[in-house]
Formats: structure tokens, sequence, C-alpha cells
């Protein structure tokens, strides 16, 4: 399969639409919207949902005693930052 | 006052509302956080005085005191560093600086050390001071070059909380979109003007900001630029959401060329000079009470 990748730099020069228009034109394609915080090809292209998925990345620290930092550390550090 | 304009879409006229309310008002200071894409400088013209190293700290292991326990590879959110046997490997290009390696390091044998990852430039264009800050190509990390040019305008203290707020108007150009160089643009601003167009793009992407806005507790109120072009979906919008609208940019065939030639819309358009107070008046009351 062949990838084209549609991007600009500067936001507002046409992105969207010159990639809505190459999906009226391809025959057999699949379209990827990667601008996710703030997605507009589902305003053009009006698909129809068919599946929905959770999306889930990075971890969640959370502070035990058994995995608490060495306290030195933590005050050499915070000294560092003021 | 810190007033941020943002839009959540792209090129809705961020910059050109930032420029000109800057130049139509005085003692002004214009911070331009679009790190990725810096434009506000083609337009205010400055003079730069000052360029400084934006880094990021990253570790650096002092082999003599390691033990090779790998908390710092467990510690690490973005695989930045891996422990294998007898040898620590760093990746800097994965590197968030968060300093959690050497905050939880047993032996205190990490040390961090600054990797440029963009610069500060500041500046005058006439009587605003200007400062911007420009992303390295090849750097995927915006929010510490946005940081950097908060600090240099305002100094933020470390904490990111507190902005310690000068006499003078700061004008905050953000970058587009909804995520985190977003957030950290906005962020201590006392308001933020919402620019956006009047079409279904428009409107879907003024939705996304306005609850960018709401969750951060920001006031806000909208631009709506090309006004006579498009629906009236952002009007409508607005009106039920109890946004106020604060001003209406026609679509202007001068306002297009002088914006094409680099020239602010007041030169061509000297009347939108009292527009643009009478904006910054808006905008002053919305925020006294």
């Amino acid at each position: 399969m062949k990838q084209i990748v549609v991007i600009s730099g500067k936001g507002g020069t046409g992105k969207t639409i010159i990639t809505a228009s190459f999906a009226s034109l391809a025959k057999s394609k699949v379209m990827a919207d990667c601008d996710v915080d703030a997605a507009d090809l589902h305003l053009l292209l009006h698909p129809t949902i068919r599946e929905t998925h959770e999306f889930s990345a990075g971890k969640l620290l959370s502070l035990t005693s058994s995995n608490a930092p060495n306290v030195e550390n933590v005050k050499k550090s915070a000294a560092l930052e003021q | 006052m810190i007033i941020a304009v943002a839009s959540g879409k792209g090129g809705t006229g961020k910059t050109t509302i930032a420029v000109n309310l800057a130049l139509s008002l005085e003692n002004v200071q214009f911070l331009d956080c679009d790190v990725e894409e810096p434009n506000a400088h083609i337009f205010l013209k400055p003079e730069i005085t000052h360029t400084h190293q934006v880094n990021l700290p990253v570790p650096k292991v002092n082999e003599d005191r390691c033990s090779y326990c790998g908390k710092c590879a467990e510690v690490c959110a973005y695989n930045a560093i891996a422990v294998v046997k007898d040898h620590v490997l760093i990746f800097p290009e994965l590197c968030h600086g968060c300093g959690g390696c050497s905050i939880f390091c047993p032996e205190d044998a990490i040390e961090e050390i600054n990797r440029p990852i963009g610069v500060l430039e500041e500046g005058k264009s006439g009587s605003i001071s200007f400062i911007d800050g420009k992303l390295n190509l090849g750097e995927a990390l915006v929010v510490p070059v946005v940081r950097a040019v908060k600090k240099a305008g305002l100094g933020i203290r470390p904490n990111n909380d507190q902005v310690t707020s000068n006499n003078h108007l700061t004008i905050i150009d953000v970058p587009p979109g909804t995520s985190c160089p977003v957030v950290e643009s906005v962020k201590g601003g006392d308001f933020c003007l919402l620019v956006t167009e009047p079409t279904p793009f428009g409107l879907n992407d003024l939705v996304l900001a306005v609850g960018v806005l709401r969750k951060l507790r920001i006031p806000f109120g909208v631009l709506i630029n090309r006004a006579d072009v498009g629906d009236t979906k952002v009007d409508e919008y607005c009106q039920r959401e109890k946004i106020p609208i604060l001003m209406r940019v026609p679509m202007d065939r001068n306002i297009a060329i002088a914006y094409s030639k680099g020239i602010p819309m007041i030169e061509v358009k000297p009347e939108y000079k009292k527009k643009f107070i009478e904006l910054y008046e808006k905008i002053e009351q919305l925020t006294s009470g």
C-alpha cells in the first residue's frame, strides 16, 4: 500500500480539504486523520463510526514506601529549583 | 494583564489578531509561544537584542558510583534509560527532563546535563517588547521551549503555577491545537481570546478549545474572523453557551493583500486601531468583575 502524507507546518492552509479531495478520487483507500487534538476530516467525509476504542499511553507513578525516593536527593533537587 | 490569543483550529488569524492588538495598545509585551511555527516576527520585524539557548536537563551517569540497580530505568516513564548488566544506556531524545532518575537514584550517581532543544529570542519592535521561541528542527518536546518563553517574559516560578504579573500588558500568541503546548501557553493568563472562523471547521475546534479553557478556569471570549462568510453556527453556539463575541473582522480584500505581504492590517486599515482598543476595553471589563 502506498502512503501519502499531507502536511503543512502552518495551520489553516488546507491540509484537510486536500486530503478529503484525494479521498473522493482514490478507489481503494484508508484515510487517517492524525490531527488528534483538533480533528476535522470527519466534517467532510461523514464516516459511519463502527468501533470506538480507548487509547492509553504512558504510566502513572504511585508512591509507596517501597519505592520512595532517596530523601536527600529530593531535597537537593528542590533546592536546585529555587 | 496577560491576554492569550488562541483558537484550536490553525490559520484562523491568531497571529494577525495578536499582532494588531499589540500594535493598537501601549506598553505591550509580545510573547510568541507558537515555538514550532513562530510567525509573529514576520509582522513585527523585531530587532533581536538577545538570543539564548533553551536546554533540557538529561541524565549523565557516573559509572564509578552506579550499582546498576536499575531504579532509574524503572522510574523513567519514557524509556529514556536502560540498564543492561554493567552498563547504563541513555537515550537523550526520549528524555522529558523530569529529573526522576536522579531523584530516585540510591547511589547519587546521576547528574543532569543540558541538551539544547531550542532558541529564545528577545528584542524590540518599536515600543513593543518582543520574545519568541524556536524549537530546533527534529526536536519533539515543545513545552519546555514554551515555558522558557513565558519565563523570560513573565518570570514564571519553578513550580510553574504562579505568574508574577507586571503592570503592563502581555499578549501571548498561542499555538494551534488543544494539547500540552496550548495548555502551557494559556496557563496563568487573565483572559483568552479565541479567534475562530464561521465554518464547520472553526466551530468544531472552537468547541474543543472552549473545553480546555473551562477546565483551566480561564475567562475567555470569541473573535470571529472572516465574519461575513460561512454560516451562523458559531454565533448560535456562542449564544447557547453564553460566550461573549467581542469582535468581528469581515473578509476584506485589503486586509488579505496586506497579510500576504506580511503587513499588519492596522497599517492599511487604520480605523481598526480603534476597534482593537475597544476590544481591549471589553476584555478589561470582563476580567475586572
